[in-house]
């Protein structure tokens, strides 16, 4: 408070100096701006949602400044937006154009989640430094009958905090150019980010309590590059550096179920949370024109990740489990090495023809030794031992990409194109050994007409797997006939169509249509089919060049079925895999396709922008006016059967179900509508006083997230945040004096 | 009741591509027949380049500044201040022959202005606009303009910039921010930044040049960093990076997989609402498989599921991104 206080004093005193200063700016002067004021919002219902990602707090503020200054060849900026606030951004630049450039940036980023949050665990939770206890009274009292939970659960017994994260960041860079050819350039970044998150836990199925992951990660970034162009040519080279550190690479919580730990039961559990890595590339990129308006360019890079070597934790938390077994290795020896290289040709021979051409590959090798145990301890409760091994999988893969596309331009601006991409993809570990894909497309572009344009794209793909290992499904308990989304196979239609019509030249009428649909042909359970209706319009119209005015609307459909089969194994007893069952048996609910289901998902937007733009009215008053809306129903269909116009032929069409009907979700429904009015008087060229005012309302039902569902955080088999989805409406007001020099 | 989507067939598609295309086609080549009083324009070279070497006083073909603003007086606005007009730097318009350097000589158009029109970048077709351009914007950001997703569809550089009537702070843009200014052609994804679940692309503290190059990109997706989807999340999210000792295959394989970058009305960006995202990838017995359906739900529900609702699937698989535990196979440590 107090610096904001000593800005906007700093700030004032600047006022009538500069407002007298009517000399014309001169090399050497110093120009700039400077926007402040107070400002106030009143918030009905979730305040942290509506700041979210901003600091709106009330009191003085410091929304803009800007300094700059010129001396000889030099040019000097600042810029700072939000100043002294969480949001705040705060850049210096130091130029001189065409030769150098230095900057130093101070950015801030806040993430509130919920002020409202509420949790057993004691102290100061977000600073938990990976360890999450709660009172031994509350653990004994769910020891003794988990029906206390929600009877303890009481502001006396916990903790109210704010569930948040702030992100740092600190950045520095240069570029240097000691030729018109040469370029040097670096970057060093240093974002620490704390808080915590909302994350899981859990002690058994009936058991489940939210936690607050710790965040208190440093990420060091550093760049360097150089670059040397001339006449034809350009080559590049280039070495990125990223070193993760996370101070909590676990989480211990406490049990809300159990006070003292036994052979079967732990009173508390340990996560493991991400470790710390590293990231080192290095590349190198040359490209040269050619004859015939043609340009070749080939990338390479080739680039390390590697964790630091911590230990591996131990298998559980609880302090009288025996018969643990040493670990194969003491630590993870996590290591992955990509290789990447992308080759472009372009050519454009005659004013009617232009082709281009790339290829691209990438290679992640996982070089993680393969982890293998004959024990798990699953919850931090007891061993359970295995005859077989589990053995851990580290997925690598290796992409290989073909393009390429030929236009031709009948006529200025026109130009008809055809192209193919191959798309083959390797993977370890997965269902399938190897993928391909296959597309073809064809665009019509119109553009430079005076009076209208238009973009369109049609694209049709097939993927297909090769190698498929279904033995890798059964015998992790999935149905054989599930296909991974993916790497399934499918066929892909889209088609994009994007006008633009100017009738006249203060006038301009847009139209964009998108719609495409995904074919899962093979996949007999998992995602089916995904499609996509995307329709939106819009009118600018500018009938001064102090006015302007704008409405769009856009419908936005998604829809996707997917689906499974409800199973118990061995269910019924004795039962057999077949199906139908020889007489006097019963199928096991596994292999009963009486048992299949779907859902069939359906997200609905409706968005809608007004605004208004005056600028220099009566030569002193700027208006600006928004108005957006945002309207949004999700939908989720069980059907229980077979699908009408979605049934394979392998499936029996009208096999009756024996599931019960399932009783529909309700609808989700997220409501946004946001307004701002902004108006500026100047005065002069030097002062202006603004008065703004923004305005927000966000309507939300959401069955998994709302208060009905969520508010009711304590159960005997759940204790939760409370962090929840929660209508608001929010108004903004703020005056600010302007002042440029 | 299901809903009963009508799947169009490729053919279909193709046919109904091909009429927008006929019809916008048959549309085009009406426009190119003159409209009474409105002459075309003849076809106009691209203005030569002007390099470093030339002289920067005026030649008989070049007529200098102050000539050109004697009828154009208002470009003035927007060029004065800008980077374009920096003298000390060589590789400026300034520096040469300023309002020629990019309009072309203006010798013959002084004589007679109809006959002899310069460069008009709101009437030239993308290919000269472009060419005029990257004569000098050919490095860094831009080095790898000529065959990038936007130039090959048509997109010029006064598509989205202005030298003299740019509305936005930094770059020069047509519009005031780069969410309006994408928003012209990708409505959708720009409407996705509305979303309760997004990134604080609105709030200001990210934009889409955050994530992509526009001017071209070895990445897919105009991606600016990395060689992968993955690696460009990872840049900042490196929590996610791994490498853990129990994978998840969609973390590895793609962020996309699951979540949705540009926006989404579920929590954590997710594409669709666990456990139903969960569900088509995992279909086994017992609870993966079972239909979780509005008899699970709270506040009056004998036994509400957790895994309908708060966290769903995930308050147990917390690690869902990789886990280091040695009993992590399953995500839940």
């Amino acid at each position: 408070m107090r610096i904001k206080l000593i800005i906007a004093s700093a700030a004032l005193l600047l006022v009538p100096a500069l407002a007298n200063a009517q000399d014309p700016v001169k090399p050497g002067m110093t120009i700039g701006k400077v926007d402040f004021g107070v400002r106030g919002t009143s918030t009905t219902g979730d305040a942290a949602r509506y700041e979210r990602y901003r600091d709106l707090s009330d009191g003085l503020f410091l929304e803009t400044a800007r300094l700059g200054t010129q001396k000889n060849a030099w040019s000097f900026d600042f810029l700072g937006d939000h100043v002294g606030r969480k949001d705040q951004r705060l850049v210096g630049v130091v130029e001189r154009q065409g030769k150098f450039l230095g900057y130093f940036m101070w950015d801030e980023i806040p993430m509130l989640m919920s002020r409202t949050t509420r949790t057993f665990y004691q102290g100061d939770v977000l600073n938990n430094g990976g360890v999450l206890q709660m009172s031994d009274a509350i653990q004994q009292a769910g020891q003794t009958n988990a029906n206390n939970i929600p009877l303890l659960f009481t502001p006396e017994n916990t903790t109210q905090f704010e569930l948040r994260t702030d992100r740092h960041i600190a950045e520095t860079g240069a570029r240097f150019m000691p030729t018109n050819e040469l370029t040097f350039n670096g970057l060093f970044r240093n974002t620490h980010r704390v808080g915590g998150i909302p994350y899981g836990g859990s002690y058994g199925h009936s058991q489940l309590v939210e936690t607050v992951a710790p965040i208190d990660h440093t990420t060091r970034d550093a760049d360097a590059g150089a670059e040397w162009a001339k006449s034809r040519y350009l080559l590049r080279a280039g070495y990125t550096g990223s070193w993760f550190t996370n101070e909590n690479t676990t989480l211990t919580f406490d049990n809300p179920w159990r006070a003292v730990d036994t052979a079967s039961a732990s009173s508390r559990g340990r996560h493991s949370l991400p470790p710390s890595n590293s990231f080192v590339s290095v590349n190198g990129m040359g490209s040269v024109k050619l004859p015939g308006r043609s340009r070749a360019t080939a990338f390479f890079s080739t680039g390390l990740l590697k964790d630091v070597g911590e230990a591996i934790m131990p298998q559980t938390a609880n302090s009288i489990t025996t018969g643990i077994n040493p670990l194969e290795r003491t630590t993870v020896e996590g290591e992955g090495k990509t290789m990447s290289m992308n080759l472009m040709f372009t050519s454009r021979p005659t004013n009617h023809l232009d082709f281009s051409a790339r290829y691209r590959s990438y290679d992640y090798e996982n070089r993680t030794p393969v982890f293998e145990t004959f024990q798990r301890v699953s919850y931090d409760n007891a061993v359970s031992n295995s005859t077989t091994p589990i053995e851990t999988e580290p997925f690598g893969m290796k992409r290989k990409m073909f393009d390429a596309e030929a236009r031709y331009l009948p006529m200025t601006g026109t130009a008809f194109g055809v192209g193919y991409n191959y798309l083959d993809e390797e993977r370890s570990h997965r269902v399938y050994e190897s993928t391909t894909d296959h597309t073809v497309r064809v665009t019509f572009d119109t553009v430079g007409n005076r009076w209208f344009s238009v973009r369109s794209r049609y694209e049709y793909a097939q993927k297909r797997g090769a190698g498929l290992d279904e033995e890798s499904l059964t015998s992790i308990g999935e149905q054989g006939g599930m296909r991974h989304m993916d790497v399934a196979s499918r066929n892909r239609n889209r088609v994009t169509l994007i006008g633009i019509v100017t009738p006249v030249s203060t006038l301009a009428f847009n139209v964009s249509v998108a719609a495409g649909n995904d074919d899962y042909l093979e996949s007999l359970f998992g995602i089916r089919d995904n499609n996509h209706r995307i329709y939106a319009g819009g009118v600018d119209w500018t009938p001064k060049d102090n006015m302007a005015f704008g409405a769009s609307y856009s419908r936005e459909n998604y829809m996707a079925l997917s689906r499974s089969r409800q199973a118990n194994p061995a269910t019924p007893t004795g039962c057999v895999p077949l199906y139908p069952a020889p007489a006097g048996q019963a199928t096991c609910q596994f292999d009963d396709p009486t048992r299949n289901w779907a859902v069939d998902t359906d997200d609905l937007v409706h968005s809608f922008i007004l605004n208004a733009d005056f600028t220099n009215l009566w030569s002193r008053v700027d208006i600006r006016v928004s108005f957006d809306t945002n309207r949004s129903l999700s939908t989720y269909h069980y059907i229980t059967g077979s699908v009408p116009d979605r049934t394979l032929p392998e499936e029996t069409p009208g096999l009756p179900s024996t599931l019960p009907d399932p009783t529909q979700l309700p609808d989700v429904k997220h409501n946004l509508d946001r307004g701002t009015f902004d108006f500026v008087y100047n005065f002069n060229r030097r002062i202006a006083l603004g008065a703004s005012y923004w305005y927000e309302n966000y309507d939300v039902q959401d069955f998994a997230l709302d208060a009905e569902s969520t508010g009711n955080q304590a159960r005997s088999n759940a204790v939760l945040l409370g962090y929840m989805y929660t209508p608001y409406t929010a108004q903004t007001g703020w005056v600010r004096l302007i002042v440029r020099w | 009741m299901g809903r009963h989507i009508t799947r169009i067939s490729p053919k279909a598609w193709l046919a109904i591509s091909l009429g927008i295309w006929l019809v916008t086609l048959a549309g085009v080549r009406a426009s190119a027949v003159s409209a009474p009083g409105q002459a075309t324009p003849p076809a106009q070279k691209p203005a030569p380049v002007v390099n470093a070497s030339q002289s920067a006083q005026p030649t008989p073909a070049f007529v200098g500044e102050d000539t050109c603003l004697t009828c154009h007086d208002g470009k003035k606005k927007g060029y004065e201040g800008s980077p374009h007009s920096v003298k000390n730097d060589p590789r400026t318009p300034a520096a040469k022959q300023s309002c020629e350097s990019c309009h072309g000589p203006g010798g013959k158009h002084v004589e007679d202005p109809a006959k002899n029109p310069l460069v008009r970048f709101s009437k030239e077709k993308p290919e000269v606009i472009n060419a005029v351009c990257v004569t000098c914007h050919n490095k860094g950001e831009h080095a790898l303009w000529d065959g990038s997703q936007h130039e090959r569809r048509g997109v010029s550089c006064v598509t989205c910039h202005s030298v003299h009537d740019f509305k936005s702070e930094f770059k020069q843009l047509k519009a005031k921010d780069q969410l309006v200014l994408c928003a012209t052609c990708h409505r959708d994804k720009v409407a996705k930044t509305d979303r309760s679940g997004h990134m604080p692309v609105r709030e200001g503290k990210m934009q889409c040049t955050t994530c992509h190059n526009v001017h071209g990109a070895t990445n897919v997706r105009l991606l600016r960093k990395g060689d992968s989807p993955a690696e460009l999340c990872t840049s900042c999210h490196a929590d996610k990076r791994g490498p853990f000792l129990w994978e998840h295959a969609p973390v590895r394989d793609g962020c996309t997989t699951c979540h949705d970058p540009h926006g989404s009305t579920n929590e954590r960006m997710l594409i669709t609402k666990p456990p139903l995202l969960c569900q088509r990838c995992h279909v086994a017995t017992r609870h993966p498989s079972t239909i979780y359906d509005a008899l699970l739900l709270g506040p009056t529900t004998p036994a509400p599921s957790v895994r309908v609702y708060g966290r769903s699937c995930v308050t147990c698989h917390a690690a869902i991104h990789g886990s280091n535990h040695p009993s992590g196979q399953r995500f839940i440590r």
